[in-house]
């Protein structure tokens, strides 16, 4: 289908309001990356959310858009409270996938000759690949209390300090978790999947901060050239997975009620308001809470690990977290728009909160410089951090991208890695990487993801969040 | 109804995994949907001694059901460990009922392989229809 696409500046291209289109369409993007976007399918996805009900502004898409189910990855959109909807298919099976970065007191060449050796105890002792659990077992009552609680539960049981919280998005606990809206299958498969990193994309991965763009704000960061830092991508695990399972089939039951068609039957939404939309947002925050729960032990694991393996105490590894945020979850937040203040539920369906200095929702910490955004790249290109500013509150629900985004599907990937050892390729390029799944290598090799570099600077240019560092791997264990 | 290998291919889409399954009858095609969804996840060695599983749901028209039937099949593994061998009885009724009752073998760790973590079956672009020689159904997975 031919979506009518105009290009506004440099960086933003409309999608015109047609049809059932409540709202425009709005990407942002470059002459080269949208050339791949007009390829695949993720425009007619953006038109289609921009159908339901109660949007306000922009159907928007950030520069990592790729074609999706449902929404497209790295889709955003906001909905009034009154009469707009929330989409489970606009979160995502994987419920808080997200980000999380620490940084060291080490330097590149204190690890660099020993990255083979860290690497390989990170992957012995963090639980990773294909339906991977834990040592943890939990009974009901404690999954629940998780639910609840979300990294502070991991805080009081010893996994990390109580100063991680607030370097996490929302304090590592989403208000409104309710355990008693889920389901005996999510509990079931929330037992035994705590501090699991899974498979896919998902990561843990040593890097060296290569170039600082901002001193200032890397300062503030505790960045500097040549530092070690840790990078961890991971999300809900089953427990999320069956979360949204469980209300998309219940919401796709009762699209024939609603007084409004789907263009796409994975888009199944409730209103806010409705019992359904309630008990759907108290079950997401459950997912949202054992995510940063997740992240917080497979943090303390990587630490343990680090000491060990280097014999060195916690004061000479100085192993802090930065920040964790959520790229796949759907928030109450105030914004502006048309010069009003409102209230909304933003869906960001890959993509990250970038909030500007000053926020009321910052932590003192950042509260003078802006969130930490962090963007990682695929095993083997840099990852980014970035600083949110105030543009983005301005034009994108105070959203910026995610990662680097697919641009090869996985069959195609393993198609182009035929014959080739992506591994020896990476220990080419100085970077050591050990992995569970026999195809996940070839699935995720670089060529199969846009430059995230290109994605980043459509980002720091269109002013959604600036550049502050750039952080290239040393290593990296894969599920 | 026999176990035998499905008829169906991998569908390419950008961040997932899609499949287009075919075969004679309905029936078959929801048995051919569940052993094609099977194979992406997990390849079994071992020889665990099946069980039956009745599973029984209604969908909305036959896109909804093959969606909401192959979650059930994808629930067993990730939620029960049990893998989906065969159809012993499965029956369909307009619009969207099905009664089933399947052979499913417990996982074996040691043995049996996991090869993709499947998040989920989307209702993206799901369909089911007749064709000119029997049916087919697509699907997209989140992995």
């Amino acid at each position: 289908m031919d979506i009518k696409l105009e290009r506004l500046d440099e960086y933003r291209w409309i999608i015109p309001k047609s049809g059932d289109m409540r709202v425009p369409g709005l990407i942002f993007s470059n002459s080269e990356l949208i050339r791949a976007v007009r390829e695949d399918q993720s425009l007619v996805q953006v038109r289609n959310v921009a159908t339901l009900p109660g949007i306000v502004g922009y159907a928007l898409a950030m520069p990592d858009i790729h074609w999706g189910y449902g929404f497209p990855i790295g889709g955003v959109a906001a909905f009034k409270i009154d009469e707009g909807v929330v989409s489970p298919g606009g979160v995502g099976y994987d419920i808080n996938c997200g980000c999380r970065l620490m940084t060291t007191a080490l330097e590149a060449h204190e690890i660099r000759p020993r990255i083979k050796e860290i690497i390989s105890a990170l992957f012995n002792n963090i639980p990773s690949g294909v339906g991977s659990t834990g040592p943890l077992k939990l009974s009901k009552k404690e999954e629940q209390k998780v639910a609840r609680k979300g990294a502070a539960w991991a805080i009081e049981n010893g996994f990390g300090e109580p100063e991680d919280l607030e370097r996490t998005e929302d304090y590592g606990t989403m208000p409104g978790a309710d355990p008693s809206v889920l389901s005996e299958r999510a509990l079931k498969r929330g037992m035994d999947q705590l501090g699991t990193l899974g498979s896919g994309n998902h990561f843990l991965e040593i890097q060296v901060v290569e170039k600082i763009y901002d001193e200032a704000v890397a300062s503030a960061f505790h960045l500097f050239e040549g530092q070690i830092t840790v990078f961890i991508h991971s999300g809900s695990r089953g427990f999320g997975h069956q979360i949204c399972d469980d209300f998309l089939k219940e919401m796709a039951r009762r699209t024939n009620e609603q007084e409004f068609q789907l263009p796409d039957r994975q888009l199944a939404c409730a209103h806010l308001t409705s019992d359904l939309g309630r008990r759907y947002l108290a079950a997401m925050a459950c997912a949202a809470n054992y995510a940063w729960a997740n992240r917080q032990i497979l943090m303390h694991w990587a630490r343990e690990t680090l000491m060990k393996v280097l014999s060195i105490s916690p004061g000479e590894l100085r192993m802090n977290l930065l920040y964790d945020v959520c790229h796949n979850i759907a928030k109450i937040e105030d914004h502006t728009v048309d010069g009003k203040k409102i209230t909304v539920c933003v869906h960001r369906k890959g993509a990250t909160r970038a909030l500007p200095k000053g926020h009321q929702l910052l932590p003192k910490l950042y509260s003078h410089v802006g969130q930490p955004v962090l963007i990682p790249g695929d095993m083997g290109t840099e990852s980014y951090v970035l600083v949110g500013s105030e543009a983005a509150l301005d034009q994108s629900f105070a959203s910026s991208c995610h990662g680097a985004g697919r641009v090869l599907s996985r069959s195609q990937a393993i198609k182009r890695a035929k014959g080739r050892s992506i591994n020896r390729e990476l220990e080419d390029k100085g970077i050591f990487v050990q992995s569970r799944g026999k195809k996940t290598l070839k699935e995720e090799m670089p060529e199969a993801y846009k430059d995230v570099s290109q994605v980043v600077d459509v980002v720091h240019r269109a002013g959604l969040a600036t550049k502050v560092a750039r952080l290239i791997p040393l290593g990296a264990i894969k599920g | 109804m026999s176990k035998k290998k499905p008829d169906f291919n991998l569908l390419d889409h950008t961040a997932d995994l899609g499949m287009a399954v075919r075969a004679n009858s309905l029936e078959e095609l929801f048995e051919s949907a569940a052993i094609a969804l099977t194979n992406l996840f997990v390849k079994q060695k071992g020889r665990a001694s099946p069980k039956e599983v009745t599973i029984a749901l209604t969908g909305q028209d036959l896109a909804d059901t093959m969606v909401r039937w192959l979650g059930e099949i994808l629930y067993l593994f990730e939620g029960e460990r049990l893998i989906f061998i065969g159809v012993k009885h499965l029956a369909l009724s307009p619009p969207g009922h099905l009664e089933a009752i399947i052979s499913a073998a417990p996982f074996d760790p040691e043995q049996d392989e996991i090869l993709h973590e499947i998040k989920g079956v989307t209702y993206h672009q799901s369909a089911v229809k007749q064709t000119n020689t029997g049916w087919e159904a697509k699907v997209i997975f989140d992995i």
